[in-house]
């Protein structure tokens, strides 16, 4: 019957790689055998985080080559006797910002910015022809976006909340005072969400929602994430297309054959709540991918991703690689400074403006490789994104880390990450301190810490990787001998180089968890053994390495529930390397050469391959209950919530939550409990389908609030 | 279930399906993610070969479908086919069919994701309706009345859009 729109449908059907026989290729032949390995000796596949522990850029497609040559380093610009690998000084072009903390801009280390357009413009011009290739007609890609889960040890409340709102949770975060962008806020008196596309304010007395807002006329609706501060929400929007219509997140590569330079953008979204129903204030739209955003009293700083435009003809039949060698120098030469500058467009009362960031506010690393620009915006919540004071440098960037007095921004090219410092201690714009590099790549955030003048870093070097450049097909696959070592790295934060490091960590492993706890550092690695191992850095020039616990199965998250109490979730895994399911430890480290394990839960056949978000982990210290998402392989079963009592030396299953499913004409699939929070003596699970509140003891369900 | 059957059975859905997998995430994430996914996906397969339904191919979308869901929240790469339509659309080369592709793809950037998934596994990836119905964790029953609904939003908005002949599709959708 319906074979005109059968016939349409399939016509408009993109090519892939896959549609020619890829099963029986050898790349298919490659990818099989990667499952083989990894079928047989579990660890965790976790896509959101360590698939790419090589730290490969996701550079992809045809802008590939791209991005990963057009690095468009500036040393050009750089004044002689400058220290390759340092910051050095350059005009005093962007030292009108000084940093507001007291000693926190390091004396020997000034900025590298540009004088002024005509300075940039060369500049950039320069190095992209320099690192341009023969077959560069994808246009410039850029670097993997992979943000990285947050979360953490919220102690307790800490929101604008007025007096009479009962004492509540905030979702888990990982640097208390710090907020991540998530799913759902609260202030204990209403809970703010954002689930399939829509804003929802529930009123925490009456499980009544008060109020709604329909973001689906954005793109990126769906994977919108907030931020509140008193009646004020910012909401980030996935990823936009701006090619006449908004689509999903920015793509790199194409499925045509010759794509053109990406036009990826990102939206955001001011909201205010004050009024009776939630309304958008103004929006910011702007060029480039969303990495990551944290808040700090209410000001948002926000990091954004462009890659410069610049449009490389399509190769030629008959070119030589010289020729188009020759050709796309050509194109980069006549690229204007506009391709470059990152911009954005605020709407505001009604009237859209345009800005560009100006050139003196562009820096760059002294010695750098990165293809994109990073933009840090910073919003003030309670204002109307009037004066986004933005900074740009130009670099990669994945990995955002906060403390209350400075961003640390993070890439990795595979062998070795970069760290860019902003101080953020002033409430107007971030100033760009300098940049740093350690060897190895990243988990996380959480595989940063700053502390007592220090930044931590622990990195994972894979000689693989380092040795052929490529981690396809064994993205995420081991070798029985891959050669990777992990490492703790303690920089000194003024001037980003290296104190001490503790080095030899989890041999041939994968790391699945970092936690930084004060001088202390927690680090479980993974192959078919976990070690826990524990460091201490007191001393930033000798950090060591004092214990190491090794049990069967592993952690992907560490907590901590009370003094020398940490807690680990992750998987439980047979004697034959298969994974058991959902495992809760209770660790005692309070002797630093000796920690133990204490007690574990342990649930049988629950989805081995998970990564447990930290944001869907919730630790409430008054009752000592924690909170942990359990998925089903069952699409038309809800996930539900462990819910667990943390004693001193043991821990005690409450019980589970589960929430009514999703009605499958809408999703068609459900995504189980996404975030846990406490409020009063309620908890509170948001699952795609609503809100469910039960109460804390019994786990007797009290209100079910559907999002429909 | 021995090993020897675990890795036959793998190799077996590797080589037929693999390659349907891989265009579904190749056509909704990027290279590698999609190859991560493709690659979870058949070690879950292998994992739990001795309850995998035959044929597995519906097992395999829904499995694939959620490891995508969860890898991408993290990464905020959810729900890309909008983007992969708009840069196809825009960079298909010219040929005569080309404003009735380009009308097809604006078309499914503009409906809702559930609509485009329903739409799709079945023209593009050809599932039959027990299948897509598995891969969607619905009835089949459920996935008829959605594959109907999707395909007369997918009509109307088609119109909306400028279709030259809307009226050939509309009776045909609205009836079925």
């Amino acid at each position: 019957m319906s074979d005109e729109i059968e016939r349409r449908l399939r016509a408009a059907r993109p090519h892939t790689k896959a549609d020619d026989g890829w099963a029986g290729s050898p790349d298919g032949d490659r990818t099989l055998d990667a499952i083989r390995r990894s079928a047989k000796a579990p660890r965790r596949r976790s896509l959101a985080t360590v698939t790419r522990l090589p730290g490969r850029p996701a550079l992809l497609g045809l802008g590939l080559t791209a991005a990963a040559t057009v690095a468009v380093t500036l040393a050009v610009t750089i004044p002689s006797g400058s220290r390759p690998g340092s910051p050095v000084a350059l005009p005093p072009s962007t030292t009108t910002h000084p940093p507001s903390g007291p000693g926190i801009r390091p004396s020997n280390l000034a900025l590298v910015a540009y004088d002024d357009c005509d300075a940039a413009l060369s500049g950039l011009r320069k190095h992209a022809a320099a690192h341009v290739s023969a077959y560069q007609y994808g246009g410039i890609a850029y670097g993997s976006r992979e943000a990285v889960p947050a979360g953490a040890p919220m102690d307790s409340a800490q929101s604008a909340a007025a007096g009479s709102a009962p004492d509540h949770s905030t979702t888990n975060v990982q640097e208390a005072g710090i907020d991540e962008p998530d799913l759902v806020e609260t202030d204990g008196k209403r809970v703010v969400s954002v689930s399939g596309g829509v804003l929802r304010v529930t009123d925490v007395a009456s499980h009544e929602v008060t109020g709604s807002l329909d973001l689906s006329m954005y793109s990126g609706a769906d994977a919108a994430q907030l931020l509140m501060s008193g009646d004020r929400v910012l909401v980030l929007l996935g990823g936009q297309y701006s090619g006449g219509y908004y689509g999903g997140g920015p793509m790199i590569d194409s499925i045509a054959p010759y794509p053109q330079p990406s036009t990826a953008s990102s939206g955001y979204l001011l909201v205010d709540l004050s009024g009776s129903q939630p309304s958008v204030v103004s929006t910011l739209h702007a060029k480039g991918g969303f990495v990551d955003a944290r808040m700090v009293d209410g000001t948002v700083r926000l990091v954004v991703q462009s890659a410069p435009r610049i449009q490389f003809p399509v190769p030629g039949g008959n070119a030589s690689a010289k020729e188009q060698l020759a050709r796309n120098r050509e194109a980069v030469a006549h690229t204007p400074l506009s391709a470059w500058l990152p911009s954005y467009d605020v709407t505001a009362h009604g009237a859209t403006t345009s800005h560009t960031v100006a050139c003196r506010q562009v820096s760059h690393p002294a010695n750098y490789t990165g293809a994109s620009m990073l933009t840090v915006y910073t919003i003030d919540l309670a204002g109307d994104l009037k004066d986004l004071e933005p900074v740009s440098l130009a670099a990669d960037g994945t990995t955002v880390y906060a403390s209350a007095s400075s961003l640390y921004v993070a890439s990795s090219d595979g062998t070795k990450t970069q760290i860019h410092r902003f101080d953020i201690s002033g409430a107007g714009r971030p100033t760009y301190l300098g940049s740093g590099s350690v060897p190895g790549s990243m988990l996380n955030s959480y595989s940063m810490s700053e502390y007592d003048g220090s930044l931590r870093a622990v990195t994972t070097t894979d000689q693989y990787y380092a040795k052929t450049g490529v981690s396809s097909p064994d993205a995420g696959v081991s070798s029985p001998n891959n050669g990777r070592s992990t490492s703790v790295y303690v920089l000194d934060a003024a001037k980003l180089t290296i104190s001490g490091h503790v080095g030899g960590l989890g041999r041939n492993e994968q790391v699945h968890a970092v936690r930084f706890l004060g001088p202390l550092a927690y680090v479980v690695t993974f192959e078919s053994v976990d070690p826990l191992y524990v460091l201490d850095l007191h001393d930033p020039a000798h950090p060591r390495q004092t214990g190491e616990l090794v049990i069967t199965g592993y952690s992907d998250y560490l907590h901590q529930t009370g003094p020398g109490r940490l807690l680990g979730v992750g998987q439980d895994v047979n004697s034959n390397a298969i994974v058991n399911g959902l495992q809760v430890s209770l660790f005692d480290v309070s002797d630093l050469s000796h920690p133990r394990r204490l007690d574990r839960v342990v649930r049988e056949h629950t989805p081995g391959e998970d990564t447990l978000d930290p944001h869907a982990f919730l630790y409430w210290p008054a009752t000592k209950t924690a909170v942990v998402p359990i998925h089903s392989w069952d699409s038309t079963q809800s996930g539900a919530v462990l819910v667990l009592h943390v004693g001193t030396d043991s821990l005690r299953t409450i019980g589970l939550i589960r929430n009514p499913a999703v009605n499958s004409s809408e999703l068609g699939y459900n995504t189980g409990i996404e975030r846990t929070m406490m409020i009063g003596e309620s908890i509170w699970t948001m699952s795609s389908s609503g809100l469910a509140v039960s109460n804390a003891s019994t786990l007797t369900r009290q209100a079910w609030i559907p999002f429909s | 279930m021995d090993d020897v059957a675990r890795h036959t059975r793998l190799e077996t859905w590797f080589r037929a399906y693999g390659d349907r997998v891989l265009a579904y995430l190749l056509h909704r994430t990027d290279p590698e993610t999609a190859q991560d996914v493709l690659q979870e996906v058949f070690v879950i397969a292998f994992r739990k070969a001795d309850t995998v339904p035959e044929p597995p191919i519906g097992w395999l979308f829904a499995t694939a479908r959620r490891v995508l869901a969860n890898s991408t929240r993290g990464t905020r790469r959810r729900e890309q086919l909008t983007v992969r339509l708009a840069d196809a659309a825009q960079d298909r080369p010219a040929d005569p069919d080309d404003d009735v592709s380009q009308a097809v793809t604006d078309t499914l950037a503009r409906l809702s994701s559930a609509d485009r998934e329903v739409l799709t596994l079945n023209a593009w990836y050809e599932l039959s309706a027990d299948e897509a119905a598995q891969a969607l964790g619905c009835s089949r029953s459920a996935y008829g009345v959605r594959l109907h609904r999707a395909r007369r939003r997918f009509a109307e908005h088609l119109r909306a859009n400028g279709d030259q002949d809307p009226s050939e599709l509309l009776p045909e959708a609205v009836n079925e």
